[in-house]
């Protein structure tokens, strides 16, 4: 089962995530999209794989929805070991903090014991490709196709 | 709940409405949800407000525009409520009504002079950079902007002005900012901006990721010309790391900022527009002289008649004032419709009016489709300029025209 935990400000990740859950369940993967504004981080260590999916606001900060899930996760601080993540950012290089947000949690993920899987997707505002085909597209190439 | 199928208008098609629809479609599928737009355009702000420059934010659109083509909400553009149905009409015909018609206006000085013909509102500006349908306002600013510009205020609004103007034709590319209008305002021409601003260096509002891209401008100086003692915070230390680099070009335009400096009043002096300002701390004033001053000090209403909320909900910068971006009125276009559903669900609204079918006999021979945005939308991206990503009709003739074809007669 995948999870795919979201932080989103405009709506674009959570369109993203809605439409990953979507090309992986038509593929015949188990799939389910979550917000991390009503995750529970306690539940993160018994996890089997999530994708982690953020943007990135302000100075390389995440969403508002998703800046709590950042914090607690630093306070609960849990043994994420065994736990698989794999990460998509949403971006734009008109900006200097182009995806810092995404790039964050993979190292906090990372410190708390969990293993990355998989190479991390990026979609860039400033290119004129969608959101819903880079995110499709990089879910077909780690889950489906690999 | 799931069951319950209101009949709901909103007014304005801007983010705050569109989210709101959004929403309001997600928890209710089976009701109807119809977005009212005047103009035969929809997005409001996304198109007409936010930066040409800044083509990355503008696409939420692509969320409103799987909501309008299969998520089931419907566009409805070229009418105008409270002219092509009255509002009471709406309120008659639908189970809620919500208001989402945003602050068209820009918010004066309030000091002598502020209506001299030299004053420009940045929200005037930016919509006619926007390719804004021609109107006699818009047509009324275009001027040569002169070589010396002053931008009162600190918000992102200004710090678009200031960018938008001092932008070379090559940082321009990819934008689809209006080239004609840039031409009229001859932007390029321009040598000087100063940003007068009231706050310290520490409060100012504007992002500094706004400040950055100013600083990063490849033809422009930026300077702080008079620091207070206490110059600190991101702000300043971005401000005076920039100025320790020195390697720019000759002919480069100059941008100061002037911060803790409140606007006292403004004259004319043969052609020259001159700004009486106060500095915090000193006691005398001093003046700085422009040939056109642009004021990015907020939004309010319009001198149109705006709808009243009454009986109503509103949603946006109608409903809060003009503040924040798309991620604050998606805040409170989720607000909203959680208000709405929870009077629906106790019973405090009450559902049962027909909605667009009492209406639409009033608007069938001028409403436009989201189809029919579609075809004009295919048409702005086909006709776009080289180094351009569209261009704007600016003719609420043309766009009309473009959207629906002479039908052809039989012979």
């Amino acid at each position: 089962m995948l999870k795919i935990i979201f932080g989103t400000e405009s709506g674009n990740a959570e369109m993203g995530a809605e439409d990953m859950v979507t090309a992986l369940t038509e593929a015949g993967l188990e799939a389910v999209a979550v917000a991390m504004d009503v995750y529970d981080v306690e539940e993160l260590a018994d996890e089997e794989h999530i994708i982690l999916m953020t943007s990135t606001y302000g100075e390389g900060e995440l969403p508002m929805t998703a800046a709590p899930f950042y914090e607690n996760l630093k306070t609960v601080s849990p043994d994420l070991k065994g736990v698989k993540f794999s990460a998509f950012g949403l971006g734009d290089s008109t900006y200097e903090t182009y995806n810092q947000a995404i790039k964050s949690l993979m190292v906090l993920m990372t410190e708390l014991g969990a293993e990355q899987v998989g190479e991390p997707g990026f979609h860039d505002a400033a290119l004129p490709y969608s959101i819903s085909d880079m995110a499709v597209c990089w879910a077909n190439r780690q889950f489906i196709f690999a | 709940m799931s069951e319950l199928t209101p009949t709901v208008a909103i007014i304005g098609s801007g983010p705050a409405g569109c989210y709101c629809a959004q929403f309001l479609k997600k928890s209710l599928p089976s009701a109807e949800v119809i977005v009212f737009e005047a103009l035969p355009v929809p997005y409001g702000l996304l198109r007409y407000g936010i930066a040409a420059d800044h083509q990355g934010s503008k696409n939420i659109s692509a969320q409103f525009e799987r909501m309008f083509t299969r998520g089931g909400v419907c566009f409805i553009g070229n009418t105008e409520i409270g002219k092509d149905i009255s509002l009471d009409e709406l309120k008659a015909a639908f189970d809620v009504v919500v208001v989402a018609t945003g602050l068209s206006a820009d918010r004066k000085l309030g000091i002598t002079g502020d209506d001299l013909i030299s004053v420009v509102g940045a929200g005037q500006l930016l919509r006619t950079l926007n390719g804004y349908p021609d109107s006699d306002h818009a047509l009324g600013y275009l001027r040569p902007l002169g070589q010396r510009v002053v931008v009162v205020g600190n918000g992102n609004v200004a710090m678009d002005v200031v960018r938008l103007i001092a932008k070379s034709e090559e940082e321009l590319s990819g934008s689809d900012i209006n080239d004609e209008a840039r031409q009229a305002l001859c932007t390029s021409g321009v040598r000087r901006i100063d940003v007068i601003g009231r706050s310290s260096v520490e409060q100012a509002k504007f992002d500094l990721a706004m400040l950055r891209e100013i600083c990063h401008l490849k033809h422009a100086i930026v300077r702080c010309p008079v620091k207070a003692a206490t110059f600190t915070g991101p702000a300043a230390d971005l401000l005076l790391s920039n100025e320790a680099t020195t390697n720019r070009a000759r002919d480069v335009m100059e941008i100061n900022f002037h911060f803790s400096t409140t606007p006292v009043l403004i004259s004319s002096d043969n052609q020259t527009t001159v700004l009486t300002l106060k500095q915090d701390g000193e006691e005398n004033l001093h003046d700085i002289c422009c040939d056109t001053l642009i004021t990015a000090v907020g939004f309010c209403h319009g001198s149109g008649h705006s709808l009243t909320a009454t009986g109503s909900y509103s949603v946006g910068w109608v409903r809060r004032g003009p503040k924040g971006t798309v991620a604050e009125n998606r805040r409170d276009a989720a607000e909203v419709a959680d208000e709405i559903l929870g009077d629906l669900r106790s019973g405090r609204l009450i559902t049962g009016k027909t909605g667009l079918k009492a209406v639409e006999h009033k608007i069938a021979h001028k409403a436009v489709s989201f189809t029919q945005w579609k075809i004009l939308d295919r048409h702005e991206i086909h006709h776009a300029a080289p180094g351009r990503c569209r261009k704007k009709t600016t003719s609420l003739t043309e766009m009309l025209s473009v959207m629906a074809p002479p039908v052809l007669l039989p012979e």
